[in-house]
């Protein structure tokens, strides 16, 4: 099991959403080269979604000798949920710890001096961090009543007055959205104009995108989704079922 | 962070700002000048009181406004047109609408039927119009019914997880292939599956029978697919909503497999699945499950574009809110800002001259730029007078239906700004002398056309500013003022002596009087004695002024003349014995030293100055005061002639006039009541108090019986002359 580690193990990226997916497919392009032998190494995933999960999942079928290391608990726990097996490509050849997560490191001697102290130690990662939540709204009893209840819930709200405005903040702000959450009827500019703006975005394209309004008919709904939102609340909500909605769409 | 009361304060701040943009809005349809954009507008006002009333639980308040919302979208999306007979029941729907705000806000109980004609009438007309695209009438306020903001905390999670196993057992069989739509509207298979792990016991099978190896792959496309069973205590509506927002970009089965009802201990048939014992803390869940089971109705496409281009087109000035709290602080420490520029004056006066050249320069300048400052302060505690326009066509709607007239309202300049504290005390006035237009002014149909006017009588309500205060009139095509009738009434109350010749401006005049009302049927609308005298007394106590004039036959026109502020105002510093006061500027006509021989002596007065060949009655202000006379020789004092509105002249001889200042009011009220012939304290520029004068009262104390005695003065002229 002697090797170059360079060559042999691959360092699976953290973050490996939707947005990661055409670079993650790039790397294990490269990197998987017929039967060669390869250790990919998800010490360090914290996030996995479908997407990326595929391109594993093909990676993995592209040979007998290519095999997952280390897994983290996200990982893991991905691949359960989708009801896929990880043991079966588990390289169990090797040891379990990789206290640095560098994969530089990784060889057998090495491997034999290190102690295994941290592998339970969850990454100071974004999971620490709270979720920040873009909320567009020209009602400020509902601009207000959103950021009491999210904020309480743990998230970072920010705010738009309206559909322009809600452009304009992510644009001025350059900021890292995790879910915007905007009402339809605005001045200036509508809830759908804004979704349609932000799926064009390669930043926000996969951002889920909550529309908040009180049309409760199909039709408003339906021309949401057609512009590319993820999901939506009916006006009024209760704040248990706000937060529940959201974690629905980024837990 | 906001608490949930602040929360209930903004949204009543909303809902006010919300019904003036719905009344202006559906009035500007009624006169044709309304757009799509208008609509739009309107639409927003009444959606966006809706929704926050949904939060807090007002019921009515929901069901109402969802009502009339559906007649507006109607009219957004054409399929309703605006006919004066649907605006007629869309303006008392803004009415009940804004009585709905207002009994929400004071926590009143509402009726159960409140509003049920208007209601009613706005379900003919969508049932008359098909309601447009947004006719989910159906989904009445019963559906928010015990939605309250802070609604028992309830887990779904648990709910559907730690039920009772005696509930038995549901099972479904599901297929779930994700479509590439899914991803691209950022919904993840892998949350959607963990969502449905939640519910219960999931065992999942995935397919990858589709996924292509590595060169092929591509990033936004899903291949895997899977089949599950799910073994929950939850009921199909909760699995359905896992699926909720992908159940249009995914190929979705979900079978019912659960076991026959022996498992069941009671009588429920199995195709009822569940017993819905837990169903009320799901409540929330009802509109978006039965919205879901619809089919979906062809959209109208041109709904979005225009709304966001029209939307484009008036751009919205940016504002920010603030507490009325701290402007009010700033607009005090500019009134020190005031006072201590004057003391600071003063004192640079008696400074040599060498020294304070330059220094008064620069005080120059800062005078400058503190009244600037204290402009642009008071702008921001201005208002639009438009707030309190805005309830008035509501009012002649309702006085012209209870007294069976027909009067259209014209508001003009409803854009003039004045200070908030004035917008809050002009309600009541308005509202009075425009009920009166209404009920004794203009006349009844066919009373208009026998006079040869149209039937429907006009009342036209402008503001704008003039000279430095802002000018509000009523004018009103009506009959008019019956003067005889006035003077007949007013002599039998003893209003005026039985021989008193008056002019006809004075005998109109006689309705501001005290304790007078001319209604011949006391209706409950207007006329209970307490009339025009209070809407003076108002006006005054506001620092204005109020005139009326009247053309037999052809209308009456009523004039408020206002100051901007009630802050900071203008005045002449004046000396009185070794007293100093100071005297609104706006009272001020002019200011003279007469010569010994203008003045006459008059049995009864304390003399009369001859001005341009008009006599006005002159007082000593030291005696009206009671701080006696002055030592001054007669020849140096000065007669400021003041004008209190009504067309009566009074010359108030005070010794010296110290200048013209600035001055900031500062109340005493408070501390001392009301004091006769005070209006206000001010401090000056050598730190000590004076008081401002209230004009008007001193006209009245020194003129014990005004109108008499003004008419006797009148009648004497001719005599001098």
């Amino acid at each position: 099991m002697m090797g170059n580690a360079e060559q042999n193990v691959v360092m699976l990226p953290s973050a490996l959403d939707q947005a990661a997916a055409e670079s993650f497919l790039e790397l294990m392009r490269q990197r998987v080269s017929g039967d060669a032998p390869l250790a990919l190494d998800a010490s360090e995933v914290e996030t996995l979604t479908l997407p990326c999960t595929q391109i594993v999942l093909a990676a993995l079928r592209a040979g007998e000798s290519i095999k997952i290391r280390n897994p983290s608990a996200a990982f893991v726990a991905t691949f359960e949920d989708f009801g896929l097996d990880w043991q079966a490509h588990l390289d169990h050849g090797q040891p379990s710890e990789d206290q640095y997560g560098t994969g530089e490191v990784l060889d057998a001697s090495s491997a034999d001096m290190a102690p295994a102290i941290d592998a339970e130690f969850p990454p100071i990662s974004e999971k620490v961090m709270s979720k920040r939540i873009l909320t567009i709204d020209d009602s400020k009893t509902i601009r207000d009543m959103l950021m009491l209840t999210l904020a309480e819930a743990g998230f970072d709200v920010i705010q738009a007055v309206d559909g322009q405005d809600g452009l304009d903040v992510l644009a001025r702000e350059k900021a890292e959205v995790d879910v915007i959450i905007t009402d339809i009827n605005m001045p200036r500019m509508d809830g759908y104009e804004v979704i349609r703006n932000l799926r064009r975005d390669p930043t926000y394209k996969s951002k889920p995108i909550l529309v908040l309004t009180t049309e409760s008919d199909g039709d408003k709904k339906n021309l949401a989704r057609e512009a590319g939102a993820t999901g939506w609340m009916v006006k009024p909500f209760d704040p248990e079922r706000l937060v529940a909605t959201v974690r629905k769409v980024a837990p | 962070m906001a608490s949930l009361d602040d929360l209930k304060k903004t949204f009543f701040d909303e809902c006010d700002e919300a019904m003036q943009q719905i009344e202006i809005g559906l009035t500007d349809i009624r006169s044709g000048e309304g757009n799509d954009e208008t609509v739009n507008a309107v639409f927003r006002g009444v959606h966006s009181v809706k929704g926050g009333a949904g939060i807090f639980g007002f019921e009515q308040l929901v069901g109402f406004a969802h009502v009339f919302e559906t007649v507006l979208d109607g009219l957004r999306n054409g399929s309703l047109s605006a006919t004066s007979d649907n605006l007629d029941v869309l303006l008392s729907a803004s009415d009940v609408l804004s009585d709905l705000v207002q009994m929400s806000r004071s926590g009143q109980e509402i009726a159960d039927g409140f509003g049920a004609e208007v209601r009613s009438g706005l379900e003919q007309i969508i049932e008359q119009g098909g309601g447009g695209g947004h006719g989910d009438g159906d989904i009445a306020p019963a559906d928010f019914e015990g939605l309250d903001f802070m609604p028992v905390a309830v887990d779904l999670d648990e709910i559907a997880v730690d039920a009772p196993t005696a509930l038995g057992q549901n099972v479904y069989e599901i297929t779930f292939r994700p479509k590439a739509e899914m991803l691209k509207k950022a919904n993840e298979p892998l949350y959607v599956l963990r969502e449905l792990r939640k519910l219960g016991e999931l065992e999942l099978t995935a397919n990858s029978d589709n996924l292509p190896a590595l060169t092929d792959i591509e990033t936004d496309v899903p291949y895997l697919w899977w089949h599950a069973t799910l073994r929950t205590e939850a009921t199909r509506e909760q699995v359905d909503e896992v699926f909720e927002f992908v159940s249009g970009d995914c190929d979705l089965t979900i079978e019912d497999r659960t076991p026959a009802p022996v498992a069941m201990p009671i009588d429920v048939p199995a195709a009822m699945s569940m017993p819905t014992i837990d169903a009320p803390p799901l409540a929330p869940e009802m509109p978006a499950a039965k919205v879901e089971a619809k089919p979906a109705v062809a959209a109208p496409p041109a709904e979005p574009a225009a709304a966001g281009g029209a939307g484009r087109t008036k751009p919205a000035a940016t504002t920010t809110r603030i507490e009325l709290d701290r402007i009010d602080r700033v607009v005090n420490m500019v009134g020190e800002l005031v006072i201590s520029q004057a003391m600071l004056g003063q004192i640079v006066q008696d400074l040599p001259e060498t020294t304070s050249m330059r220094l008064i320069q620069i005080l120059d300048e800062v005078a400058h730029h503190t009244r600037e400052l204290k402009d642009s302060v008071m702008s921001m505690r201005a208002q639009p007078v438009g707030s309190v326009f805005q309830r008035m066509p509501r009012l002649v709607r309702e006085v012209a239906a209870k007294t069976h007239k027909k009067v259209r309202l014209e508001t003009h300049g409803e854009t003039t700004e004045v200070d908030r504290s004035i917008i809050e005390r002009l309600g009541d006035p308005l509202t009075h002398i425009i009920r009166n237009s209404v009920d004794h002014g203009v006349e009844a149909p066919a009373a208009r056309l026998a006079a040869g006017k149209p039937e429907e009588g006009v009342i036209r309500l402008s503001a704008e500013h003039r000279g430095g205060r802002i000018v509000i009139e009523i004018k009103d095509d009506g009959a008019g003022i019956n003067s005889e009738r006035v003077l007949k009434i007013a002599r039998e109350k003893g209003l005026v002596g039985p021989d008193a010749q008056l002019s006809e401006d004075e005998i109109n005049n006689l309705i501001m009087m005290p304790g007078f009302s001319t209604a011949e049927t006391i209706s409950d609308i207007s006329g209970r004695g307490v009339g025009m005298d209070v809407v003076r007394s108002n006006i005054q106590d506001l620092g204005g002024r109020i005139t009326l004039k009247s053309v037999r036959g052809q209308g009456m026109t009523i004039q408020l003349a206002l100051p901007l502020t009630l802050a900071v105002m203008d005045g002449m510093v004046i000396k009185v014995g070794t007293q100093t006061y100071v005297m609104p500027l706006s009272a001020i006509v002019e200011c003279l030293r007469p010569s010994r021989g203008e003045i006459s002596a008059l049995i009864g007065t304390h003399g009369m100055l001859q001005l341009r060949g008009e006599f006005v009655p002159i007082v000593l202000l030291g005696d009206l005061l009671g701080i006696g006379s002055s030592a001054a020789a007669n020849s140096e004092r000065v007669v400021i002639i003041t004008d209190t509105g009504e067309g009566s002249r009074i010359g108030l001889v005070v010794d010296e006039l110290l200048g013209h200042q600035q001055v900031v009011i500062k109340s005493i009220e408070e501390s001392y009541g009301a004091v006769p012939g005070i209006a206000a304290a001010t401090i000056l520029g050598n730190g000590r108090v004076a008081f401002i004068l209230d004009v008007e009262k001193l006209s009245e104390l020194a003129v014990h019986i005004p109108v008499t005695n003004n008419a006797t003065m009148k009648a004497a002229q001719p005599a001098l002359n």
